[in-house]
């Protein structure tokens, strides 16, 4: 292989294999990045056998091959070029030869041909969804995505289509995050995609690295199904993913249709309390306490540990609903990660009782109603 | 002989012909689903499993299945849902709750240290390139006392909510006492929880390095446009940037923007915005305009709390008095105490001896003769003197009030332990007292100290200011 590039668009790339090519102890290749050659375009993949990602970049190519070569060595040396600089890349059997101006380097490499042959979808993606959409309610949503390979169904989004909308959910099941985008006009497929696939599981992993890909100028994300796996195309860099097999959990049951309580809070001071009431929660159990009184109009902050000590804030509310008060004990982390999800500056609480889910939405003061487009819900402690 | 004999017979022959590692990676959970006409129908799980079967290994099928069966002509792969056997039915499934309540407080924590098989599933793999960040230091890692809850809080605060709580953060304290353990927790987190932001651990010096080599290059605007685009930047051991002028300039800037959009600065040093000789007034008022924390010296309790840590990382076994002999005598640092305990467990490990206490001492006797400075009979006098409120003249003179009588018996028990002087001397020098006098100070402080734990909280305090005066 020879072929000649620029650097930034080989450290531009590089970034965005570096995650994938991980250190995988049972099969050593996977740590390597594949450069090959294909139809006058310089090709570089790298896969941890759950994602591959593809990315093409321009080059003049002057003789074809393909060469893998560790994704550790080649990037700290990309990163630390000028960029700007023009690459000269040429293999041979042992290696890949770079030639900048003034910087040689000749990485040990292996042959391409033991490198996993990656899945591509090499016809024209049936499916669109706008890129700058997908990555806010994907951000919203991916840190409710349960870490714990015990119930794989969890580890991902869920994605589903129910009277003309798309809901997407994750939760790690103890709390959980639900946004739904209205399904887009015709001529964008969304509705066949989904109705061909009733329910889709997507590997949490995956989308956040689509999250990193998709920049602020990017338009659109192609999609493209096959069975058991799932192909995404943003600005010519093509990530494949396993899709998760298994059946989620039924969500919607559990969100409450009706809630007795409901009071609006001022976003910024009740961050504020909840961060101050979780320094004094001791870590190891890190619960505070809620107690709103609708009588007064306030809601109390609280939490003590014996290590530490205890705190109390006073926080003013707005009631809509409900006059009884209600105390309510919550990990402090879902209530705070919860509400910097949400945009503006009110926020709706609602709640049943101190042992069912309770709810936190965005709320618009000028139309007096909450954003129904996104829910967060979280399990209180059972004390 | 049924489709899973003959795949069972087949993989016993490829696993002869090629390696292990290729062997589980690519034939785990594959089956034969279908034989008909000589044509065989492989499941696996996934798509690369499918092209590297077809593409790269179809021969050795082909040849395996052909020593089974004649008339196999060709393969082909299909990708299978894991067998059903391997996935409870949905309706099982269907009723299990999505969320349920965080039960006890116990249950979380189990959670929360469960955590790091996240870093090490590679999602967020130790030290890469981007961020400049090492998985290992941890929240969950970091051991929490009086010396750093502040500081650990103000940090988890900052982790949890990027930009809002404290912004900048500024965390001071001496050298090994665990900043960069807290700031790159920050960032470990910050990874953990919003991969998508955009983090920089650097330390100053690399920082002044850069920004030189940029101006080399002539790329001073993109060095600052990269670091104005950071979600969190968190900047080690500031003090280096004093007396840099350029390099405070553009850091001045980088701060402004960052801070304007709300973005999260973080800042540690080995003292406190004021001190640090010939920085720019504007950046001093800038760092103290966020929160300042500091970390001080780790107590004894932290200091044992921190080897049994560090000794339970390591699977090894030293006795709680040999412990509590380096807890006491190495104070200074948090990374003096690490080498410490590396040199106890080398040595044991190396001479096969257990690391009881008098081995324990011995192996530490040169460290800790180093690390002590010499002091002298008037350093006693002056930490009595100020540590109880008497005048040396009152320690001399005959007097036998008790407030008088204490120290001076105090102070012959520093005499005897700390200057190894011998009890005539002693005596001779608080005022010509006789030798049995000092010889009976030094017995009751030396049996009193053990079960009085005023008197002991007493002496570790006054030595502290015998050998690190404030």
């Amino acid at each position: 292989m020879k072929c000649i590039c620029t650097q930034e668009n080989l450290s531009r790339t590089i970034s965005y294999l570096e995650r994938i090519a991980g250190r995988q102890t049972t099969l050593p290749i996977l740590s390597n990045f594949l450069l090959e050659t294909e139809m006058g375009r310089l090709k570089i993949s790298a896969t941890n056998l759950e994602i591959g990602v593809i990315v093409y970049i321009g080059a003049k190519v002057e003789k074809e091959g393909k060469i893998a070569v560790p994704g550790k060595v080649l990037s700290n040396f990309i990163y630390n070029l000028p960029s700007g600089d023009v690459l000269q890349l040429e293999s041979d059997k042992e290696g890949l030869k770079i030639e900048s101006a003034g910087t040689q380097v000749k990485i040990k490499g292996v042959d391409g041909k033991d490198f996993p042959i990656i899945p591509q979808y090499k016809e024209k993606y049936p499916y669109f969804f706008p890129a700058q959409e997908l990555k806010s309610a994907l951000s919203r949503l991916l840190f409710c995505v349960s870490l714990n390979n015990a119930r794989l169904e969890l580890t991902g989004v869920h994605i589903f289509l129910y009277k003309d909308q798309i809901h997407l959910a994750a939760t790690d099941s103890f709390r959980l995050a639900e946004e739904i985008i209205p399904l887009a006009g015709a001529g964008s497929n969304q509705s066949d995609f989904l109705t061909k696939n009733q329910s889709l599981i997507i590997p949490g992993s995956t989308l956040q690295e689509i999250i990193r890909v998709i920049t602020p100028e990017s338009q659109e994300v192609k999609i493209a199904l096959e069975e058991n796996q799932i192909f995404f195309e943003i600005d010519g860099v093509q990530i494949i993913s396993r899709i998760i097999n298994g059946k989620y959990p039924d969500y919607k049951q559990i969100i409450p249709k009706e809630f007795s309580l409901s009071v609006v809070l001022e976003k910024e001071t009740f961050q504020r309390a909840v961060k101050i009431a979780s320094g004094f929660s001791s870590y190891s159990s890190g619960e505070i306490v809620l107690t709103f009184q609708p009588g007064e109009k306030q809601c109390v902050v609280s939490s003590e540990s014996q290590e530490t000590g205890e705190n109390k804030t006073l926080l003013p509310i707005e009631t809509l609903k409900g006059s009884a008060p209600l105390t309510i004990v919550f990990n402090p982390r879902y209530v705070l990660e919860g509400m910097s999800a949400l945009p503006g500056e009110k926020i709706l609480f609602l709640a049943n009782n101190s042992s069912s889910p309770a709810a936190l939405r965005a709320y618009d003061p000028e139309t007096a109603a909450f954003r129904e487009n996104y829910l967060y819900i979280m399990m209180p402690i059972r004390k | 002989m049924t489709n899973e004999e003959l795949w069972k017979a087949v993989l016993g022959q490829i696993e002869l012909s090629i390696s292990k590692a290729n062997f589980i990676t690519w034939f785990k959970n594959t089956l034969i689903l279908n034989n008909q006409d000589g044509v065989i129908t492989i499941g696996v799980p996934n798509g690369f499993a499918k092209e590297w079967l077809e593409n790269k290994y179809n021969l050795y099928i082909l040849r395996a299945l052909k020593s089974f069966d004649e008339n196999i002509k060709t393969i082909h792969c299909v990708i299978a849902p894991e067998r059903a056997s391997m996935v409870p039915s949905g309706d099982s499934l269907k009723n299990v709750d999505a969320i349920k309540p965080p039960e006890s407080a116990g249950f979380v924590r189990k959670k929360l240290i469960e955590k790091p098989f996240f870093t090490a599933t590679g999602s967020a793999a130790p030290a890469f390139h981007e961020t400049n960040l090492n998985g290992r230091y941890t929240f969950e890692n970091f051991i929490v006392a009086e010396n750093n809850e502040l500081a650990r809080a103000a940090c988890y605060a900052v982790s949890q909510n990027l930009g809002l709580a404290y912004n900048p953060l500024f965390i001071y304290g001496g050298v090994g006492l665990g900043k960069t353990h807290l700031l790159q927790s920050i960032g470990n987190e910050v990874v953990k929880s919003s991969p998508e932001k955009r983090i920089k651990y650097i330390n100053s010096e690399r920082f002044t390095t850069e920004l030189v080599d940029s101006i080399k290059n002539q790329k001073v605007d993109k060095f600052k446009e990269y670091y104005q685009q950071m979600d969190l930047l968190i900047i080690d051991d500031i003090q280096f940037l004093a007396g840099r002028e350029k390099t405070q300039n553009e850091f001045f800037h980088i701060f402004n923007t960052l801070y304007q959009i709300n973005k999260q600065i973080v800042i540690s040093s080995d003292r406190p915005p004021k001190a640090i000789p010939t920085l720019e007034e504007r950046l001093r008022s800038r760092f103290e305009g966020g929160m300042i924390t500091d970390i001080s010296r780790p107590n004894l309790e932290t200091r044992i709390a921190i080897l049994e840590s560090k000794i339970a990382e390591r699977g090894f076994i030293i006795d709680a008095p040999a412990i509590r002999f380096i807890g006491e005598h190495i104070t200074q640092n948090i990374r003096e105490l690490e080498g410490a305990l590396n040199r106890v467990i080398a040595f044991s490990e190396f001479h096969k001896i257990s690391p009881t206490l008098e081995n324990t001492e011995k192996i530490l006797s040169q460290l800790i003769e180093n690390n002590k400075k010499t002091i002298q009979v008037e350093d006693v006098f002056r930490a009595i003197s100020e540590f109880y409120g008497v005048t040396k003249e009152d320690l001399i003179k005959k007097g036998r009030k008790k407030e008088i009588s204490h120290p001076r018996q105090v102070m012959m028990f520093f005499l005897r332990t700390e200057l190894q002087a011998p009890f005539s001397a002693i005596g001779e020098i608080l005022g010509g007292r006789d030798h049995t006098t000092a010889l009976h100070a030094f017995e009751k402080i030396n049996t009193n100290k053990e079960t009085r734990a005023r008197l002991k909280e007493e002496i570790n305090t006054l030595k502290d200011r015998l050998y690190y005066p404030a």
